[in-house]
């Protein structure tokens, strides 16, 4: 993409690649939110299943990943789909420098590091968590809106859960670890199935 | 098979909107619903966004997705206000909270909802492609429309597949995280090499630009709903700047 190499470009294998696995990435996210996210709790663990669950497939992408850009487009894909399923815009904007940050380090590696990739992959689970800002930041201003619609307690209480300071970066760290987890799991699971079958 | 944005032509039988118009109504809803307070002029503008996807729901004739959206809001907007009294602090911090926010997603989602289960997968890439977004983003998402439903497929699949060798039932999660990831990787891994395939030998590749045969363009309802989002955009910014 940005690299202007020619070797180096994007070709429509590349971009195919992207896609597919944009497509699982997305639909496993979905899922995971829908179900976890009706649950007491359950909302704020939302990064850290997804973390795990999506090592196997991210997993095999990463190691796909040969080329600058990729991991990127993936990233902008997935926040344009949560500004226009009404997630705002953090996904986005925040997501935009996590990707960068991926890329970065799997150029570190050279695109062939396997630890890399994993490593990779942790920072990679933080794009869910940038769902999670708008209710740290916007929320406040909008419940004290809401005081006379819902009254005192009820407001209290919500955003007790949400302006807690420490929530959020307990959150990132928890999801970081969550990722390193799943990027083992599926790194091993990998080998065991993949690269014995000569799919790798 | 069916994809999730439609593969025929969206007809005269519904109102025929572009895209393009399509995804700033989505953006507007959106925008309005997470980002102002109930507020001001926003007192009136607020609950006209939370109806705008229930006429569009309706004007698609998907009546049960319309009803299905009027419930969820429904709950989500009373249910709290009800409850809240009866429960104690700590249930209100974690669960009826998260029930009240929803208020503000449900319509964005719901617009989305609108947004791809009435475009085809050609008017959205023309739509894409009139407004200069590059090829490396138009390709990974016409590809990525074409696999929501082929993900959903071989994951019955494999289900099926399970419960015919008995392997259905409760385990170590991480295995079944295996049992069931596994395959419908190798799967679509297969599927996807086929894909792409397929789609160099049809000039995916091709450095020639890309023609189609969807007409889109923009007609009268399109400029009404255009100059609605515009004004209430501008609403929104005036409100943030200013406060009124």
């Amino acid at each position: 993409m940005s690299s202007k190499e020619t070797s180096n470009r994007l070709n429509g294998k590349d971009l195919m690649n992207v896609g597919i696995f944009t497509a699982v990435f997305l639909v496993i996210e979905i899922i995971v939110a829908c179900v976890l996210g009706v649950f007491p709790m359950g909302f704020l663990l939302i990064s850290v299943v997804e973390a795990i669950i999506l090592g196997i497939p991210m997993m095999l992408y990463f190691i796909r990943v040969k080329k600058f850009g990729m991991i990127l487009i993936t990233v902008v894909i997935n926040g344009v789909i949560m500004i226009l399923t009404g997630m705002g815009p953090d996904a986005l904007r925040y997501g935009f420098f996590i990707g960068l940050l991926c890329e970065l380090i799997m150029y570190w590696g050279k695109y062939k590091s396997a630890f890399k990739a994993i490593l990779a992959y942790a920072v990679f689970g933080l794009i869910a968590v940038t769902n999670y800002i708008h209710w740290l930041y916007a929320s406040e201003e909008w419940l004290e809106g809401q005081r006379a619609n819902y009254g005192d307690a009820f407001v209290e209480g919500v955003s007790g859960a949400f302006s807690a300071g420490w929530v959020f970066p307990v959150l990132c760290v928890v999801t970081v670890v969550a990722g390193l987890i799943g990027g083992f799991f599926g790194k091993a699971v990998l080998k065991k199935h993949f690269v014995k079958s000569g799919l790798i | 098979m069916d994809t999730i944005l439609r593969n025929t032509k969206a007809s005269s039988r519904q109102l025929y909107l572009d895209p393009r118009t399509k995804i700033l109504l989505c953006i507007t809803v959106s925008t309005v619903m997470l980002a102002m307070d109930n507020t001001g002029i926003f007192v009136y503008i607020i609950p006209v966004m939370t109806i705008v996807p229930l006429i569009f729901l309706a004007i698609i004739k998907s009546p049960m997705m319309a009803v299905y959206y009027g419930i969820l809001y429904l709950v989500a907007f009373f249910v709290p206000k009800m409850i809240v009294a009866y429960l104690p602090q700590a249930v209100n911090l974690l669960f009826t909270g998260v029930l009240a926010t929803m208020t503000r997603l449900i319509p964005g989602m719901s617009m989305f909802y609108f947004l791809i289960a009435t475009t085809s997968v050609s008017e959205f890439i023309a739509a894409m492609e009139r407004m200069h977004i590059p090829k490396v983003m138009t390709v990974p998402v016409s590809v990525m429309f074409r696999f929501f439903p082929t993900i959903v497929e071989e994951y019955h699949g494999i289900t099926d597949a399970m419960r015919l060798r008995n392997v259905g039932s409760f385990r170590n999660p991480m295995d079944m995280l295996e049992y069931r990831l596994v395959p419908l990787m190798i799967s679509l891994t297969a599927i996807g090499n086929d894909l792409s395939i397929s789609a160099l030998t049809r000039g995916l590749d091709a450095p020639n630009k890309r023609s189609n045969m969807c007409a889109i363009g923009f007609n009268v309802q399109d400029y009404i709903a255009i100059a609605v989002s515009v004004v209430i955009l501008i609403l929104a910014a005036l409100s943030m700047a200013f406060g009124i």
